[in-house]
């Protein structure tokens, strides 16, 4: 199955307070991700190569701003993050 | 509603196997003879055991009792060097009315005769046990350990929240689930902390995180805390403590914290509900303690691919990433993979689980038990978090 605009889904978000989606494969900067939430789907462009399993800012995220995946902050930004961007330990800490 | 085999003690198995044990790692070898001879036997065999003292031999004791009167058990065969070192081990197992024997090698002097002894006593007891018929039990005497291993990304988003709700379905009809591995939890203990059912539960299961975090420092390990994320981990996507956590408690759904147990302690489902049992993470030791305890099935998802399982256990492996489905179409039971196509929604998926439970409860057999590359690890103290 796909998005009904027949993509491929390139990354999940788990809860609808998440702000970052994890990609299911890796996705090439410039390149549009199709987001599966649920069953709500959104477009989100790759500021960064992200490598499958990592992931991708679906807002954008404030410095010192928590990253919240499953509905539970995860960590924060320790820099401005992009929409789009990778977001790992580069730019998060605990 | 499951059919399972009544015990004297109130429980019901899913399975009426003749468990056939050895005591310590110099009989193994005499124990693998009389299974590899007797239809209806599993073996449990474990490392060191001679000569054993202190919190590790407390463990075994623990363990090997555990396992011995699992529900799943219709009899023991005990396999060791003398009698009386099996005399401790026999004795609580015969209290929990199963059948019980000993092979001492050291009445023979013999392998052969020693391993005959065995194969006769094994015999008569699968014997008996083929001829007991399952009867309907309810499902507060049905116990599901929670397990996975060899995590990737997919655990928490696919395979894990799957987990999750089968685990749900199962509490909310009246049965009871064992969540392990302390290391793993660490990071989202709070939350587990604010699901108790009562603050001595609560205080439990903080504490439980904070004295595996202190044995690792006394094995030399200084702050375990801030070694994860592993450098695989890392490089698989995970960035916290917390995001590699919150992943892993996925798997025991939303129900309320009934208890939190040490390492191969009863679960006494009483009542029944959702309980902790603090555990090393590796998989064949923290499924040890899930049998030691009481579970009767376990359900086991792997990210990218774990071949174990548990001898006393039926194991069902599952994956929620689709390149390991399609790799392990010979030793996955089910895989809800199709979760990340958008194909199933996560409670369709779970239901899928929870329906494989019952149906593995009624007497469907898993793939690990078919091959039968089970393997019992009791843990010792100081070498695994």
């Amino acid at each position: 199955m796909a998005a009904p605009d027949g993509t491929k889904i390139d990354a999940i978000m788990v809860s609808d307070t998440d702000n970052v989606a994890t990609c299911l494969d890796d996705i090439a900067a410039g390149g549009d991700a199709t987001i599966m939430l649920g069953k709500e789907f959104l477009k989100v462009r790759a500021e960064h190569d992200v490598p499958r399993g990592h992931k991708l800012a679906v807002m954008a995220i404030a410095k010192g701003d928590a990253i919240v995946k499953y509905g539970e902050v995860i960590g924060k930004a320790s820099a401005d993050i992009a929409k789009g961007a990778h977001v790992h330990v580069h730019n998060v800490v605990d | 509603m499951f059919n399972g085999f009544p015990r004297p003690n109130g429980s019901a198995g899913v399975r009426n196997l003749v468990a056939v044990i050895s005591l310590m790692d110099n009989c193994n070898g005499l124990a693998r003879k009389i299974v590899e001879n007797v239809r209806g036997t599993v073996l449990v065999t474990d490392l060191f055991g001679r000569k054993m003292q202190g919190t590790n031999h407390e463990m075994r004791l623990k363990a090997f009792e555990g396992m011995a009167t699992n529900p799943n058990v219709g009899g023991v065969v005990l396999v060791t060097l003398h009698a009386t070192s099996a005399e401790t081990f026999a004795a609580p197992i015969a209290v929990a009315g199963k059948d019980v024997e000993t092979v001492a090698y050291q009445d023979f002097g013999s392998t052969l005769k020693s391993v005959e002894q065995g194969i006769l006593h094994a015999a008569k007891m699968a014997k008996k046990c083929s001829g007991v018929q399952r009867e309907e039990q309810p499902l507060s005497k049905l116990v599901l350990g929670l397990e996975c291993g060899g995590s990737d990304f997919t655990s928490g988003i696919s395979g894990n929240p799957a987990l999750g709700v089968a685990a749900d379905m199962l509490l909310d009809a009246g049965g009871s689930v064992i969540l392990s591995e302390t290391a793993e939890i660490m990071g989202a203990e709070h939350l587990l902390a604010a699901r108790a059912v009562n603050d001595a539960v609560a205080k439990k299961i903080v504490q439980a995180v904070a004295d595996m975090e202190e044995m690792a420092r006394i094995a030399g390990v200084p702050d375990i805390r801030r070694s994860n994320p592993a450098a695989d981990n890392i490089k698989g996507g995970l960035t916290t403590l917390a995001e590699k956590a919150l992943g892993a408690v996925k798997k025991a759904g939303s129900r309320p914290l009934q208890g939190v147990v040490d390492y191969c302690e009863p679960v006494v489902p009483d009542p029944p509900g959702f309980y902790f049992m603090s555990t090393p993470a590796p998989a064949c030791e923290s499924m040890t303690g899930l049998a030691a305890g009481g579970a009767q099935i376990i359900a086991f998802n792997t990210g990218s691919g774990q071949p174990s399982s548990h001898p006393v256990a039926p194991t069902i492996k599952f994956t929620g990433n689709p390149l390991t489905a399609s790799r392990g179409v010979d030793d996955l039971d089910l895989e809800v993979s199709d979760i990340l196509t958008g194909a199933v929604s996560i409670a369709e998926a779970g239901k899928r689980i929870y329906d494989e439970v019952i149906a593995v409860a009624n007497g469907r057999y898993t793939y690990t038990e078919l091959y039968d590359t089970a393997q019992s690890t009791i843990s010792v103290q100081g070498a695994s978090f």
